[in-house]
């Protein structure tokens, strides 16, 4: 499993190169990886209906109990088939429609890493090492979403949907933490096990929460729905993978798979059951209303989403079997549809379902295909979406409490459905009013075929569901373990579920017909701003960016005196708290210990400074600097330390160069400080000096600790191979923080490199 | 600045801040000297070359990158560190080739090795700074 994880990623390094060689048909030559892992999978599947729920350890972090340990049960492998499966015709499909679009190995190396971290995602058998695969799919989401980047609108959803899920995620984390702690273990195996020890941990509850919000934020639950139809801004397979087969369901999945351990719990069932119904209707009504294929199709899919969640809140035995079912349904029929769009959109130039019409005879394999995959999205028999109808209906009906509340939610989101179906397969390829310019042909067999084959799924598990029975009953085993087994079939003999789903089909086809005849009404609904979530989104990012705006020009005043006083001043502050407990020492110095020199140059240094202070012009006080810099060098090699003299001596110089050359570019005259603050920068400067003064008298009453002084004399030659201490100890014994230094060197350079270059242009450059 | 005791002076000192660099360079495992003030000599001769002539026409006449030699400097270091992990040691402990004995340079050895690097890095973000500046 994790070999099949990492040939992912490394394909995903690779996938610039095999781009460069095989142009137009890399997408076929990156199927294969998907394609191959499918193939895994059936091997492994029938090793997990033989002996069940299989899990491959792996230490990572033993001593944290951190592993990339996997497991392969029902439920991870449905995702597992789907991501594989879907990826497979996905990048089929991609290869061909992303031709000519410039950056396409970008795109493919961020959807194979997404792959790879989809697959470690589901298939993870450790919090942390899944949490690490949510994030990867996050991270490469926003990559996707944000390809054609020389929008502004297309970055700022790529960075919407990244805050929202990444957000999400770190209550995710939190909450997976607390889960881990509550059960003793990070492995998900065990906690799955340990429901009841948990449910008496003092954790239990805040676990819950922090994980349905993470769930919810990667699913677009109600209120965090709104990044989804934003993240339409990708390119349309991308839409189609990661927006409403995989990643969107990620969060779906997590509930799903710790459903053993939380179903029962307070909370748990209303809390999904809520937020996923008022998703599922807000999905479905806002569907309706819009006359874009892909947005038509994003609210829908929140919707989808919305209604697994309500069902896995509902948790019944029959509900979970709806869950899985949907599942699939969803999958094949939404990624069919999808791609479709995508399909129409490339032939045609449009997505707008109000021009487009009467397609069908001139693509007329999409049509069929799209036909297909509507009729399943409506729930029609003898399609798969029909049996996936029934089996939500059951598990509504079959509540306890709320029966008729979440019926005729359902009701309502099923008519929906069979209209925003009818909108975007009959609107598309039947319908007359075609106002498009050119002629559109059907596309090349490898985009159709995908879509084709998922249509054709749908309609054959409808008939032969019983062939895709043992994988969702061992789903269904995962999410609810004491589940029986699960015998799907098309004919349930005329129940009260029947009678439901004809009276939605009927009336979704009239709601839908009101629509294709009333196209102008229908635009003319607008919601309004303020109350919708991504209002409060929009109003909280401004805030933030506003108050950062403050804080900067406060703190960032741009002053350099400023911020040399304010750190001289921090750190007197912070000497003087440590030093308040040391008085100060006499030292006993007499006139005699001086020699002339001594004398002489500390002369010249004090008057040097004197006239630093008092000059009144920049070049002379940088001179008189220099002159107190040099003095200090002549005190280096007075006291016999070389080195130090002539790195100072250098440094001196070089300083006083790059001030003549900063001055080069100043105002002529100096602006002198007034009053107070000159009495202000004095006060700092003065405290600063009778510190270290203070310091230096303490740290002189200490005999120097020489052992360290020893060892470096001692073992320079005979170890280091060099007779120059200082520099064996700089290049060998602490070589490591020399390195060290030269990095913040090296970034310094060119921070300031990147200051000079931006500010000579300021147009290009804004703060 | 035009000054022609320093236009014509710095093109002989160039190779002679060249010359006195490197003897700082390699001389510094054993006396006064060492990459750091080896660097600061190179680059200091290159400085007033651009003071005087322009920070292009230095960059020009000496092809000299900053970010590059900032960019080596560094590749140099970690190198240098890297090597006795293949020799099966720890990372940039000290290895030392001591048959060979090269007249002026010495023995050559991975601190050898990390020394050019800072050499490098010094001297790169030196000029870095100065180019910048003098630019335009």
């Amino acid at each position: 499993m994790l070999t099949i994880i990492i040939i992912g990623f490394i394909l995903a390094f690779l996938a610039p190169f095999i781009h460069r060689i095989a142009k137009g048909y890399s997408g076929l030559i990156f199927a294969l990886y998907p394609a191959a892992t499918f193939l895994w999978l059936i091997k492994q599947y029938n090793t997990v209906i033989e002996q069940g729920t299989q899990v491959i350890p792996m230490e990572w972090v033993p001593s944290l109990g951190i592993g990339i340990d996997f497991r392969l049960d029902g439920l991870s492998l449905l995702f597992g088939f789907l991501i594989s499966g879907i990826g497979t015709i996905v990048l089929a499909y991609a290869g061909t429609y992303m031709k000519g679009v410039p950056n396409t190995d970008r795109f493919f190396v961020a959807l194979i890493a997404f792959m790879a971290s989809m697959l470690g995602l589901v298939f993870s058998d450790n919090i942390i090492s899944l949490f690490v695969f949510w994030e990867l799919t996050s991270f490469t989401s926003y990559f996707l979403i944000g390809f054609k980047h020389e929008y502004e609108s297309t970055r700022k959803s790529a960075l919407q949907a990244l805050l929202i899920t990444a957000g999400g995620g770190l209550a995710l984390l939190a909450g997976l933490i607390l889960l881990g702690i509550g059960a003793g273990s990070l492995s998900l195996s065990e906690i799955l096990q340990s429901g009841d020890i948990l449910a008496q941990s003092s954790f239990f509850n805040a676990a819950m929460l922090l994980i349905i919000l993470g769930c919810f934020t990667k699913s677009a639950q109600f209120p965090f729905h709104f990044w989804l139809p934003s993240a339409m801004a990708a390119p349309t397979p991308v839409s189609a993978y990661l927006h409403s087969a995989t990643m969107v369901k990620a969060g779906i999945f997590l509930l799903a798979r710790l459903s053993p351990v939380f179903n029962g719990a307070d909370g748990w069932h209303a809390t999904l059951l809520l937020f996923g119904a008022t998703t599922m209707l807000i999905g479905a009504i806002i569907a309706v209303l819009q006359t874009d294929l892909k947005k038509i199709l994003a609210y829908t899919t929140v919707s989808a989403l919305g209604l697994l969640t309500m069902l896995l809140g509902i948790g019944t035995e029959i509900a979970i079997k709806a869950t899985v079912i949907f599942i699939l349904a969803h999958a094949l029929y939404k990624g069919a549809l999808f791609l479709i769009a995508g399909i129409v959109d490339h032939e045609t130039g449009s997505r707008d379902i109000r021009k487009l019409g009467n397609l069908f005879r001139s693509m007329p394999f999409t049509a069929v295909a799209g036909v297909l995959a509507g009729l399943s999205m409506a729930g029609i028999p003898p399609l798969f979406g029909f049996i996936s109808k029934e089996y939500t209906y059951e598990s509504t009906l079959g509540m306890v409490l709320n029966s008729p509340l979440t019926t005729s939610a359902f009701f309502i989101t099923g008519v929906f459905f069979t209209a925003a179906a009818g909108m975007l397969v009959y609107m598309v390829f039947f319908g007359k009013s075609n106002r498009l310019n050119i002629s559109p042909k059907e596309t090349p067999f490898i985009m159709w075929i995908g879509p084709l084959v998922m249509g054709l799924l749908s309609l054959s598990l409808g008939f032969g569901s019983g062939l895709i029975s043992p994988l969702l009953e061992q789903a269904s085993f995962a999410i609810r373990p004491e589940n029986t087994a699960l015998k799907i079939s098309l004919w349930h003999g005329i129940n009260t579920e029947l009678i439901l789903s004809t009276f939605t089909v009927l009336l979704g086809v009239a709601a839908f017909l009101f629509v294709y005849f009333n196209p102008r009404l229908m635009s003319q609904i607008e919601i309004s701003e303020k109350i919708k979530p991504s209002y409060a989104y929009d109003q909280i990012m401004g805030g933030v960016v506003d108050m950062s705006k403050i804080v900067t020009r406060k703190v960032q005043n741009g002053y350099i005196r400023v911020y040399v006083s304010v750190m001289v001043a921090t750190f007197c502050v912070l000497a003087l708290i440590v030093l308040q407990n040391f008085s100060i020492p006499t030292i006993g110095v007499s006139w005699s210990d001086f020699r002339v020199y001594d004398i002489v140059i500390g002369a010249i240094m004090l008057v040097a400074c004197f006239y630093t202070v008092v000059a009144q012009s920049r070049l002379l006080a940088i001179a008189m600097l220099g002159v107190v810099g040099y003095g200090v060098a002549f005190v280096f090699i007075i006291f016999g330390a070389p080195d130090l003299a002539m790195t100072q001596i250098l440094i001196e110089t070089l300083t006083v160069v790059l001030f003549v050359l900063v001055l080069w570019k100043l105002p002529k005259y100096l602006i002198f400080a007034e009053g107070f603050i000159k009495f202000r920068y004095f006060l700092v400067s003065a405290l600063f000096g009778l510190i270290m003064t203070w310091i230096v008298m303490i740290v002189t009453q200490y005999p120097l600790d020489s052992h360290l002084k020893a060892f470096f004399a001692e073992n320079s030659y005979p170890r280091g191979m060099g007779r120059n201490v200082v520099n064996v100890i700089l290049v060998d014994f602490r070589s490591l923080d020399t390195l060290g230094e030269l990095v913040v060197l090296g970034i310094a350079a060119i921070g300031i490199y990147g200051l000079m270059k931006f500010n000579s242009d300021k147009k290009d450059f804004n703060p | 600045m035009n000054s022609t005791i320093l236009s014509t002076g710095i093109r002989i000192l160039i190779p002679l801040f060249l010359v006195f660099s490197l003897f700082l360079l390699f001389r510094g495992h054993n006396a006064p000297g060492g990459g750091f003030v080896a660097g600061l000599v190179a680059s200091t001769g290159f400085a007033l070359y651009a003071i005087n002539y322009g920070a292009k026409r230095a960059q020009e006449r000496f092809k000299l990158y900053p970010n590059k030699l900032i960019a080596w400097g560094l590749l140099l270091a970690v190198i240098s560190g890297l090597i006795p992990l293949f020799a099966g040691v720890t990372f940039m402990e000290g290895l030392w080739l001591e048959e060979i004995e090269i007249p002026i340079l010495g023995k050559p050895g991975t601190p050898i090795l990390f020394d050019i690097g800072v050499y490098l890095l010094v001297a790169g973000t030196i000029l870095e700074i100065i180019f910048s500046l003098w630019e335009e």
